[in-house]
């Protein structure tokens, strides 16, 4: 029988309407408590001295400072955690091998990982009184307090989502097409999952 | 008997993405966490239970679990009810509210926290209405649920929508021709579809409001055993230079966050080789 996904958009009866009236109203009351009232607090706090006063205070140096430095961060951050999503969720949806749990448990600590946790172990290994900490300031390297230990930080934190997100989905398509692919002759580097 | 590591596979690339994925793995999370362990280590074992276990990050612990729990419990019920309006009923600005879902996703936590502490304060939009009724919302630990249960919005309804998308109707059909009720429909037929998802979504909320700093410290207050969280704890040691006795807190936390996170992962592949069985 033909499956039909509650995405598609025949279908054949709906709910009693008090239901879905209820329901509806109920999960808007929710949203519009925890999410559009402060919504609208933060624009409006914002524009509370007028566009000018926005405009002004994303003007300021500091800011400016700010936001280069969080687009800097990214910059870096994304591709890294980009090609070691793809291989790290490559070995795990393409291939069998024991420990294969444990690693994507492994992968996903940092997700579990408090943001605080996360940066004081950055300090307890590159600071001064770190593990590494003497070895740094006798080579007048920088990490904490610099733009490296926030690039760290940053690829801590983020280190999981692209091999979440990937996996399942190479599980779902398969190996069939990359197999076919290889029998039919293409090199090793060709039957990328594209 | 012969000890099989790994299955024979044809297709390539394995020795190579096995080794960068271990390389990247220890440079950036095994090495940096294992840091936390040595220095706790560097504590005797009576030194690391006073820290660990002192009145104060007791009272934290309980605060953190405690005020977590209820929240992801709340995302639960009203997560479920959200994403079920959204796939499976029209009304206006649908679409809009959908994407906003995601919104507590992307706001930095420190913005967070301080909209929830100005509309919850004596004067703010929500706080001077629920101080006429006599509900104190900021500085108390009601506050920091209030903030969790922000913050954990989108994982809840995020994680069970895409089930609730690719549910098949003519199961749920099948049912109302056999002469089910709604309810014996919901809970018969539905609900054994949605409940992996939903606890999935559940325990990711709990995970993110367990270690959820920014958004709580401003409407928190931070009173020590009464409104003081475990990550506050930790900066507040930090902060006084006992790097010995924040790691030690550090790991306790660690050891309970990483084994719930075990947890999901075990229950997940359970279901979903059962649902390959079917």
């Amino acid at each position: 029988m033909e499956r039909r996904p509650w995405g598609a958009r025949a279908r054949t009866r709906t709910d009693p309407a008090l239901i879905r009236r209820s329901l509806i109203v109920t999960g808007l009351l929710f949203l519009g408590l925890f999410l559009f009232l402060p919504l609208m607090a933060v624009f409006s706090n914002a524009l509370a001295k007028g566009i000018s006063g926005y405009l002004g205070a994303i003007k300021e140096p500091d800011a400016w400072s700010a936001i280069r430095l969080t687009l800097l961060a990214a910059g870096i951050v994304v591709p890294l955690n980009v090609v070691f999503g793809l291989a790290a969720a490559w070995a795990i949806a393409k291939f069998d091998f024991s420990g294969r749990g444990f690693l994507i448990t492994l992968i996903d600590v940092p997700f579990s990982v408090s943001p605080v946790i996360s940066g004081m172990i950055f300090v307890l290994l590159f600071g001064a009184q770190g593990l590494l900490g003497g070895w740094l300031r006798r080579h007048d390297i920088k990490i904490i307090f610099a733009v490296p230990g926030i690039v760290l930080a940053t690829i801590f934190v983020t280190f999981p989502f692209v091999a979440r997100e990937l996996i399942p989905l190479m599980q779902v398509l398969g190996s069939d097409e990359e197999e076919a692919a290889l029998t039919l002759g293409a090199s090793s580097a060709l039957p990328c999952p594209m | 008997m012969k000890v099989v590591l790994k299955k024979r596979s044809v297709l390539p690339g394995f020795g190579l993405a096995m080794g960068w994925t271990l390389f990247y793995l220890c440079l950036i999370v095994l090495i940096p966490l294992s840091t936390l362990f040595i220095k706790s280590a560097s504590l005797s074992w009576a030194q690391f239970w006073s820290a660990a276990a002192s009145p104060r990050a007791l009272a934290s612990y309980r605060l953190s679990f405690g005020a977590s729990l209820i929240a992801a419990l709340i995302n639960g019920v009203f997560g479920l009810v959200v994403a079920w309006i959204l796939v499976r009923y029209r009304f206006p600005f649908r679409r809009l509210v959908d994407g906003l879902v995601d919104l507590p996703f992307a706001l930095p936590t420190a913005v967070a926290g301080i909209v929830l502490t100005t509309l919850y304060s004596p004067n703010g939009w929500l706080g001077s209405p629920l101080r006429r009724a006599g509900i104190k919302v900021d500085y108390t630990p009601f506050g920091i649920m209030v903030a969790l249960t922000f913050i954990g919005l989108p994982f809840v309804v995020r994680t069970i929508q895409p089930v609730l998308e690719d549910l098949d109707v003519g199961v749920e059909e099948a049912a109302y021709s056999l002469g089910a009720n709604l309810w014996q429909t919901f809970y018969r037929v539905l609900l054994p579809e949605i409940l992996p998802a939903w606890i999935t979504g559940c325990t990711l909320a709990f995970a993110r409001a367990l270690g959820e700093y920014g958004s709580v410290v401003f409407i928190a207050g931070n009173m020590p055993l009464r409104t003081e969280i475990t990550p506050l704890l930790i900066m507040t040691k930090l902060d006084q230079y006992d790097y010995a006795g924040a790691s030690a807190i550090a790991a306790v936390f660690l050891i309970a966050s990483f084994c719930l996170l075990l947890g999901i992962n075990i229950l997940q592949r359970r279901r979903t080789a059962l649902a390959v069985l079917d």
